[in-house]
């Protein structure tokens, strides 16, 4: 039917030009700054966390244990006396690494899922997106812990069991991604104009994808370090002394009612860090 | 409709029965060695004390030394008989188990999706209805930013403030119904999150809908613009989502059960992947499949009642 | 007599990024009782703006910067949200633009009138109930108890309107906005929608401001007329003043590029250009460009309830296209003419029958033979804002059917879309721009532009004009006109358009729920139609005869040989 065009749509088509929204972002939104300055912080924790923190991050200081955050331990110490800082800083490290596993596990297989199913399509597609609907039955978290129960403990198998659990809802999303700009009309157009399918594929549907995933990327940056904290949490990461963020926050459970800060100030840390990339994929485009 | 409501239940099956067969590959076909882990236990080294004879007889006793397809009819046929093997652990049988854990759980986590969803639709319905701009950005801020809280940690400093400081709940422990109230609002704030997110993102869109101009053109007031239209219309795509989070409430469960110290099914999974107990994992596994499955059957049945567009489809 | 509306220097801007832009400035009008107002003008004239400021539904960044509307001595623009939804619906009546989005598809279409009937408190639920289905019956819905309990996506999108229309009169209003109320209505729906308001007025003695960008539409039904563009005032005046002696040039291009109005003058175009029948009379000499034979094609919806439904959308369709001919298919929504195109176009797969070019069966081609027929057949969509890729420069675009055939160097390439851009009538400044930096009409060319690239043999264009602006519409039709004489491409034209498709084709084919009922050259389907749908798609042309309340007098500018009698 007779279709009115209006200004508007001019404008929403326009923002989808590939990184052009996230550039003119972030020269408008302190948030966005905020968000990558908690970013880069954290990165630096984890490559050099020996220049953010002079205390031992295994050996306490009995005489000071329990004490509440001060000038001296910003962070508080724990119940053995170690600083709570240098625990988390020196945690850093193990969290995102496990992190950057998941997320590459995940990536990887979800790519090629969501690809394959959203650009071949017909009854592949449909295959495929079967198994991941019986997939999305099980709850992510409990598919890592069949995981683990399967490959047993340590930071590598917690990081690849909350990759492989976000694998289902991560290929779906990618799928949707996929199809919304193979299905776009300029692709058909190009197509009509002769294009053949590795030009359409490299000149019209990854550039416009790219923005998007990015920015799911980011978002599943954000589920899997709180995926993995709660693997941690449970007690099937990083074995004790060495610190990890969700562990730190289980070290604090029997000290509740005396020593606040245990549990709340590595917990405030991971909700900084998710927040932030969180922040940053919404500003590169992504709604869910 | 009866041709929808077999095609739905025919469908509810299949989701139990591939939920059931990728838990079998990923626990027992894995390349890692069930017996080795069943006699290991937590961390999965292998006890140096295990005799060959040991792991014989084990290995016989759950089929491990038949083919994998053998392996998997004949536990498929138990399971379907009602015998879901016994706990490596306690040697009790796993259907007790859950069976003795389950109340503890539902109540937990019916009282969390009932607060889940009020919240959640208070907080869309505010934050839209709400024409003072500083509540409106809080009402829709707040939902994301709680999304960035993990479950855990929101569970202790509940107990932090509302037991330990305020001394209003008991901080653990299984009884009575102010024992349920913490563990519920820990485990409904994800879900509430989420609800209040679509649901509001939802009115807010729905009201930008042509349709939504004839009604205040025909002189509604704003309660029944929002109420009466809105909210109905925004209800439909949110419905899905309310199934879709059913299992999260059930691995929420995993965690809130830990923190708070309370018996259910959440702590039997976590203490039964402790100690690598096999078929009690299995069992709980499956038994999230199957809540998701009723809980989508039932979201699917509701369907057709709120949207006339799928119960009676244009020709 | 007083004015049920008056309208005094109205000026309204939105909030955008670059601060403040002026929509309307210092509009006024009044309009008495039992009369009707058509404010007519192109896209981004103001005339919605206006018409909602009267109902006091601007939307949220619309600012009211000036003026005064008093509606039958209410202050709008005075009113609280409280008081003046009081006024809405009782006092002003709103008949909406699309019909398909206008109602809550989650009520009953009977739940919806009556609540209009009980918002203002009068009457009680269950005597609306009863209302309810005599309104129904009053703006002609058959079997209205039924029709009561059914759901908006259950009716017809004229079905539609007219409960939209039973909604805005339900209170007997003083006052009826109809905001372009039928513009995305087939033509026959459109007239029957039309007449149905305007007796509905006479009965209850409303006013009626009818917002349009068609003035064949406007000449027709109402007793003044005023033109805005951008914002301002051009033109006031009684329809037949207006009609007859249009003063500025606005509203002689609005007059000129009225699609219902020009196929008068087409007549004469035709007698200037006999080359137009000359080539249809020999095409039956040579094959056929393109042959399409007992094309059909059937979609299986899935529904979730019961079986699944077949839907046969094309149903034996048979036509040919010679070389360098115009063949157009024109149909309603639904009537499976861009299903036709997109089969023609290779896009989708027949399910029975064949296309075939000079001979050759398009669906047996082998991978080197389609893409010969890539080379032979381009294909322009009907939304240029979605079929040009956003991250390219226009002249990549433009090239890239180039670059596909690997037709010269990326240097000549570059060239010679600049040439193309000059052909279809774009500067050269223009290549290294992107489509979000263009108008529609120019973001259409690019994409004709970038067909002619290659030199086809056939262009097909699927509703390629419908989206613009009539006047854009008219320059785009010029210049496809133009460039058949020049390079000698065929067209198949896709069209909902009746008056579009005499302007541009030799022959025309009518299709009807997947079926081409007519097929025959263009000058004789319109003078001598053969079937009954075909007669009731052309008198449903506003601006024809049949529909004319008073005697429509054609602009002096344009010849008055008109087609009378066409349409009975």
């Amino acid at each position: 039917m007779t279709e009115t065009i209006s200004p508007l749509t001019a404008g929403s088509l326009a923002q989808r030009r590939p990184l052009r929204g996230l550039r003119s972002k972030t020269t408008l939104r302190p948030g966005l700054v905020l968000a990558v300055a908690v970013l880069a912080i954290v990165a630096a924790w984890a490559i050099v966390p020996h220049l953010f923190t002079p205390f031992d991050p295994i050996v306490g200081d009995g005489a000071v244990a329990q004490s509440a955050p001060s000038l001296a331990h910003p962070f508080g110490t724990d119940a053995i006396g170690r600083d709570l800082l240098s625990r988390v800083v020196y945690g850093t490290r193990a969290s995102l690494q496990a992190t950057v596993i998941a997320i590459a596990v995940a990536f990887v297989a979800s790519t090629v899922i969501g690809l394959v199913a959203g650009f071949v399509g017909g009854w592949l597609d449909e295959v495929l997106m079967r198994i991941v609907d019986v997939l999305l039955a099980v709850p992510s978290l409990l598919v890592s812990l069949l995981l683990v129960t399967a490959l047993g403990f340590g930071t590598t198998n917690v990081a690849i069991a909350v990759g492989v659990g976000s694998v289902a809802a991560f290929s779906r999303v990618l799928r949707s991604e996929v199809l919304r700009v193979r299905t776009a009309q300029y692709v058909e157009a190009a197509e009509g104009a002769g294009a053949r399918w590795w030009d359409v594929l490299l000149r019209h549907v990854l550039p416009h994808a790219a923005t998007p995933i990015l920015g799911l990327v980011a978002l599943e940056f954000g589920s899997a370090i709180l995926a993995i904290a709660s693997l941690n949490f449970l007690g099937y990461g990083a074995q004790p002394p060495a610190p990890e963020w969700g562990g730190l926050v289980a070290d604090g459970r029997n000290y509740l009612a005396t020593a606040w800060w245990i549990t709340t100030i590595p917990g405030l840390v991971i909700v900084a860090v998710v927040i932030s990339t969180n922040h940053i994929s919404r500003a590169i485009g992504v709604r869910r | 409709m009866l041709r929808y409501i077999s095609r739905r239940v025919v469908y509810a099956v299949f989701v139990v029965w591939a939920a059931y067969t990728v838990t079998f590959l990923l626990l027992y076909q894995l390349p890692s060695d069930p017996v080795s882990i069943m006699l290991g236990g937590a961390g999965g080294e292998v006890a140096a004390n295990a005799s060959a004879a040991q792991k014989a007889h084990l290995a016989h006793e759950y089929g491990f030394d038949k083919p994998a397809v053998v392996q998997y009819f004949v536990l498929l046929v138990r399971a379907f008989h009602g015998d879901f093997g016994q706990s490596v652990q306690s040697h009790v049988p796993v259907a007790q188990l859950i069976a003795e854990a389950l109340p503890s759980t539902l109540a937990i986590s019916s009282l969390g999706l009932l607060f889940a969803l009020v919240i959640g639709v208070a907080i869309a319905v505010g934050a839209n209805f709400t024409r003072n701009a500083f509540l409106r950005g809080l009402l829709f801020s707040l939902p994301p930013l709680t999304a960035s809280f993990p479950t855990f940690w929101v569970g202790l400093v509940l107990l932090q403030v509302f037991s330990f400081r305020l001394g209003w709940f008991p901080a653990v422990g299984n009884g009575g119904f102010a024992s349920v109230v913490l563990p519920a609002l820990a485990l409904a704030i994800p879900g509430a999150a989420a609800y209040a997110q679509v649901l509001g993102r939802g009115i807010e869109k729905t009201l930008r809908e042509p349709f939504i101009d004839v009604v205040r053109a025909k002189g509604a007031q704003r309660a029944r613009v929002h109420l009466g239209h809105a909210l109905r219309n925004a209800t439909i795509p949110a419905l899905t989502l309310v199934g879709l989070t059913v299992g999260g409430i059930f691995a929420g469960a995993v965690v809130t059960e830990t923190v708070f110290s309370r018996q259910g099914l959440g702590r039997l999974l976590q203490a039964s992947v402790n100690t690598q107990d096999i078929p009690v994992v299995q069992m709980l596994v499956l038994v999230s499949a199957v809540a998701f499955a009723i809980v989508n059957l039932v979201v699917d049945l509701v369907y057709p009642l709120v949207d006339p567009r799928i119960a009676r489809p244009a020709h | 007599m007083t004015a049920v509306v008056e309208v005094e220097g109205l000026s309204i801007s939105y909030r955008t990024e670059r601060g403040l832009t002026e929509a309307v400035s210092d509009v006024s009008f009044r309009l008495q009782a039992g009369q009707t107002l058509a404010v007519v003008g192109g896209s981004g004239s103001g005339k919605s703006s206006t018409a909602h400021a009267i109902v006091g539904l601007l939307p949220e960044n619309a600012v009211v910067t000036s003026g005064r509307i008093t509606v039958a001595g209410h202050e709008v623009l005075r009113l609280s949200e409280r008081r003046l939804a009081r006024i809405r619906g009782s006092v002003v009546g709103l008949v909406p633009q699309d019909p398909t989005v206008s109602l809550d598809p989650v009520q009953t279409v009977g739940r919806q009138i009556v609540e209009a009937l009980i918002v203002h408190g009068r009457q009680h639920r269950r005597v609306a109930r009863a209302e309810a289905v005599r309104i129904l019956e009053r703006v002609g819905i058959d079997q209205p108890a039924v029709r009561f309990g059914q759901y908006p996506h259950e009716l017809s999108g004229g079905q539609r309107q007219r409960v939209l229309i039973g909604i805005a009169t339900a209170c007997e209003p003083q006052l009826v906005i109809a905001d372009e109320a039928t513009s995305g209505l087939d033509v026959t729906v459109q007239k029957r929608v039309l007449d149905q308001l305007e007796t509905l007025a006479a009965e209850q003695g409303t006013a009626v401001v009818l917002i349009t960008h068609d003035l064949g539409v406007a000449a027709d039904r109402s007793d003044a007329i005023l033109v805005l563009d951008h914002g301002r005032i051009v033109e006031a005046g009684a329809t037949p003043e207006v009609v007859r002696n249009p003063q500025h040039a606005v509203t002689r291009r609005l007059f000129d590029s009225a699609p219902s109005l020009a196929v008068r003058s087409a007549a004469d175009r035709v007698e200037d250009r006999p080359s137009r029948n000359s080539v249809a009379a020999e095409a039956h000499d040579r094959p056929p460009l393109i042959a399409v034979r007992d094309l059909r094609k059937e979609f299986t919806l899935s529904s979730a309830f019961g079986p699944k439904q077949r839907l046969l959308a094309v149903d034996g369709v048979d036509f040919r296209i010679p070389a360098g001919g115009t063949f157009a298919l024109v149909g309603e929504s639904g009537s499976g003419k861009s299903t036709t195109a997109r089969i023609v176009a290779g896009f989708e797969k027949p399910t029975w029958g064949t296309v075939s070019v000079d001979g050759e069966i398009v669906s047996d081609l082998g991978a080197a033979g389609r893409r010969t027929f890539r080379s032979r057949v381009q294909f322009v969509h009907q939304n240029p804002f979605a079929s040009l890729d956003p991250s390219f420069r226009v002249e990549d675009i433009v090239a890239e059917p180039l670059r596909s055939f690997r037709v010269g160097t990326p240097s000549d390439r570059k060239e010679r879309a600049v040439e193309l851009l000059a052909a279809v009538g774009l500067s050269a400044d223009l290549a290294r721009r992107r489509p979000a930096e263009l108008s529609g009409g120019q973001r259409q060319r690019v994409a004709i532009a970038r067909a002619l690239a290659i030199e086809p043999e056939l262009v097909i264009l699927d509703e390629a004009v419908s989206a613009l602006d009539v006047v854009v519409q008219r320059e785009v039709l010029d210049l496809l006109a133009e460039l058949r004489e020049r390079l000698g491409v065929a067209y198949l034209f896709i069209s909902h358009d009746l008056a579009v498709v005499r302007l541009v084709a030799d022959t025309v084919g009518v299709l009807q729920h997947g079926r081409l009922v007519e097929q025959g050259a263009v000058e004789r389907v319109f003078e001598a139609p053969e079937t009954d749908y075909t007669r009731e798609l052309l008198a449903a042309i506003p601006g024809t005869g049949s529909t004319l309340r008073r005697p429509l007098l054609l602009p002096t500018t344009t010849t008055t040989t008109t087609t009378k009698g066409t349409a009975q």
